[in-house]
């Protein structure tokens, strides 16, 4: 490559002392970008390994604005693209690709190495949110259950007829008894026309009342608060929200946002769900604690059969099956049914499950009449046991 | 090589010392849409880290097409800069504020006043800052402009620009907009009396009581369009709805509906461009104000924006950006600076040779807080 060809090019050079410039000639040779100067007899040679550029020259670049390591502040402009093309074929790493990538090479590996390391974490199924969680200490996450509950609860009345609460406390005993952990839950019951159930982190279960007056039996109600202690067990509430922070977090450092999003818990909860494998884990932790407990495993079976049902009845069996979170309720029915069995007592007495019924009516006795929103939506929610548990 | 190129022009003209004419130009470049994609896929497969180093090329373009008196603008700012300033100040705002909030849920619960108070002094803070980020942005990036190797600068406190922001910025609503002229007129002095070209100040004299019969006509003719719009709304909604749309068993008449919503959408968007031209004349009106009371070393500028080509400027820019999501931004922000460099003109002659060179800028990172705030001139 030789560069030296003697042709001369008109260029303004800048000693970046004052914002004048002056006229000058430009060649390049061998060794670099020759500058001759009116009126000096040597010209100033500024080699192209130390030559910077203000922006960097691709094929169509019509001008260059040079610099040089060695005079900081000094500047040449030519604006002749034959130079620049030679300029190019001298000095490489002026070029637009030369710079670019100078960056986006390690950026890329950077980002290329999250990638792998988010994907090792993914299929080794490491949870840094569970390990986050592991660490909490036992009032923080009871402070934060209380918060999540009174939020999810919005203003809802807490249902606690001393009857249906008695009642409620002794079967939540009995199952907290036989989790085999020192945990010990504690429930509440709103009244919330929504069938539904969730986990809040420490050890705090809610029940809805159109859960408990859709239920058949006091088995099936055991069977629910069987699964929701497995998500809690599992602190599986206190992880799903470690990792909704963590992810608004380096979603706002990647989006550079303001924090904005993150001000708001309310909008945080609508986030929170539970993967498959962790609804599988509180399903294998319920049908353990109803054994042990000595409750029959058929409520909870029973629940999940009626869910279905109603699932087809819907007619969104199949399609929606992949996209819900919680594994299939024939699945459930099989793998509850495939417990040996062993002898069971009722979940709770008949007048306690007739007291557990009437726990949202003050008066005793279910209500005959729930005007307040037979609401279609909510009402249909299926996604009971934890689909959409805080 | 041929020799056709060794025709350059020797004539040893005598160094001019003197004061001499200053002219802006544009010179047109491509590949800035080629830029953008490439800008768009590294940011992607970098997790969105490549966005400081592709908004530093940008730059680079731009400033590199203006010209003044033939020779172009150079930025020497750094992408590594730019995400320094972003890692600071996300570590030393951003992410506090982020832990905060949700303490503050978690220690008074949701729905208290003290939640209340402390999320309005949050928003309160953030528009503090943002007012002290514009400011930074711009010292940062005029820091880093040079020309002849001449840096400019920005002088003056960004706290005081900020004060300034947030105080004007609340008396909106209480003046019901009229304070506007005046504080855009008090923010553009902050900056323009700041900046500096090497060692020599700008200097900004403009007062705000010119703006105002324009601002007077934008706001009656804003309060004309709302009211027009609302009663167009009001009596479409009246005219076409009927009492059996609100039925619960009978399924509302689809394509009724449609059409209602159509023409509202329709008719908010004839208001808002009806709007956008009186906003594009205001703002022609007060670039040009504004120009001609921005003085330098002796000259004065002269702006030459007109409403019809500052309404095109800001639709074809939105659209622009709007359709192709944002990954044509860069395009978009050449074409403002192009606008600004070819409606603006310096009269009067410039002693350049007496400017001198002005001391290093201390800053050491960029613009972190706007970027942080999104704030995004160029």
């Amino acid at each position: 490559m030789r560069s030296d060809d003697g042709a001369i090019y008109a260029g303004r050079l800048s000693a970046g002392q004052t914002a004048a410039s002056e006229q000058v000639e430009v060649r390049l040779s061998e060794r670099g970008v020759e500058i001759a100067r009116a009126g000096c007899a040597a010209p100033l040679t500024w080699p192209f390994g130390a030559l910077t550029v203000a922006t960097p020259i691709d094929r169509t670049s019509e001008d260059v604005l040079l610099g040089y390591t060695y005079m900081p502040g000094a500047s040449l402009f030519v604006s002749d693209r034959h130079f620049v093309a030679r300029l190019m074929q001298a000095a490489p790493q002026l070029g637009v690709a030369a710079q670019r990538w100078r960056w986006a090479r390690p950026l890329l590996a950077i980002g290329g190495a999250i990638l792998v390391v988010i994907a090792v974490a993914w299929v080794l199924e490491l949870s840094p949110a569970r390990t986050i969680a592991g660490l909490m200490p036992d009032g923080v996450r009871q402070s934060l259950g209380r918060q999540v509950i009174q939020s999810m609860a919005g203003g809802r009345r807490v249902c606690d007829a001393p009857a249906g609460r008695a009642a409620l406390d002794r079967l939540t005993e009995r199952l907290s008894a036989a989790s085999g952990s020192y945990a010990r839950f504690s429930v509440t019951v709103l009244d919330w026309n929504l069938l539904n159930a969730f986990a809040a982190p420490g050890e705090q279960i809610v029940l809805t009342r159109e859960l408990i007056e859709q239920a058949r039996s006091a088995d099936e109600v055991a069977g629910v608060l069987a699964h929701e202690m497995g998500h809690g067990l599992e602190r599986h509430p206190e992880s799903s929200i470690v990792r909704v922070v963590g992810l608004n977090v380096a979603i706002e450092l990647v989006l550079g946002g303001g924090g904005g999003t993150l001000a708001n818990l309310g909008l945080l909860l609508t986030q929170l769900s539970y993967t498959r494998a962790a609804e599988r884990e509180a399903d294998a932790h319920a049908l353990r604690i109803l054994e042990r407990a000595a409750i029959s495993p058929q409520g909870i079976v029973g629940f999940f059969r009626r869910i279905e049902g109603m699932e087809g009845g819907r007619g969104s069996s199949a399609g929606l099956d992949l996209l819900r979170s919680h594994p299939a309720t024939a699945e459930r029915v099989r793998l509850a049914a495939a417990r040996p069995h062993y002898p069971s007592t009722p979940a709770l007495s008949e007048a306690d499950w007739r007291a557990l019924r009437a726990i949202c009516s003050p008066g005793g006795g279910p209500r005959a009449d729930r005007a307040q929103g037979h609401n279609g939506a909510a009402r249909h929610r299926l996604d009971a046991i934890g689909a959409f548990s805080a | 090589m041929n020799e056709t190129h060794a025709a350059s022009p020797r004539a040893d003209r005598p160094l001019r010392s003197g004061p001499e004419p200053v002219r802006l130009a544009w010179a047109a470049h491509h590949g800035l849409v080629g830029l953008s994609l490439v800008n768009f896929v590294l940011r992607v497969l970098t997790i969105g880290v490549y966005h400081f180093w592709g908004k530093t090329e940008v730059r680079r373009r731009i400033w590199s097409a203006i010209r003044i008196n033939g020779e172009p603008l150079a930025y020497t700012g750094t992408g590594l800069e730019l995400f320094l300033g972003f890692l600071l100040v996300f570590a030393a705002v951003v992410l506090p504020v982020i832990l905060l909030s949700f303490a503050a849920v978690l220690a008074f619960g949701p729905g208290s006043p003290w939640l209340i108070a402390y999320q309005l002094f949050v928003y309160a803070a953030f528009f503090f800052l943002f007012g002290v980020a514009i400011h930074r942005a711009q010292r940062y990036r005029l820091a880093r402009t040079r020309w002849r190797g001449i840096r400019s600068g920005l002088e003056g406190s960004s706290w005081r620009y900020g004060w300034t922001h947030f105080w004007t910025g609340l008396l909106i609503l209480l003046t019901l907009g009229w304070i506007v002229p005046w504080r855009s007129t008090r923010l553009q002095s902050l900056i323009t009396n700041g900046m500096r070209f090497g060692d020599r100040p700008f200097r900004f004299s403009a007062s705000s009581a010119v703006l105002y019969p324009r601002f007077a006509v934008l706001w009656i003719a804003g309060l004309c369009i709302l009211l027009a719009s609302f009663t167009m709304i009001g009596s479409a909604t009246a005219f076409m709805l009927r009492a059996e749309d609100f039925h619960p068993d009978r399924p509302p008449d689809i394509s009724r509906m449609t059409a209602l919503l159509a023409l509202i959408y329709a008719t908010l968007l004839a208001g808002l461009l009806v709007y956008g031209v009186f906003s594009a004349w205001y703002r022609a009106g007060m670039l040009n104000h504004f120009a001609a009371h921005t003085a330098f070393e002796g000259a004065t500028f002269k702006g030459s924006a007109t409403a019809a080509s500052l309404m095109w400027l800001t639709l074809s820019n939105y659209l622009l950006v709007l359709l192709t999501l944002g990954i044509l931004a860069p395009l978009a922000q050449a074409r403002s600076a192009r606008y600004l460099i070819e409606h603006i003109a310096l009269v009067g002659d410039v002693p350049l040779a007496e400017i001198a060179q002005r001391e290093e800028d201390s800053l050491r990172r960029g613009e972190g807080l706007a970027q942080a705030f999104d704030i995004d001139a160029f």
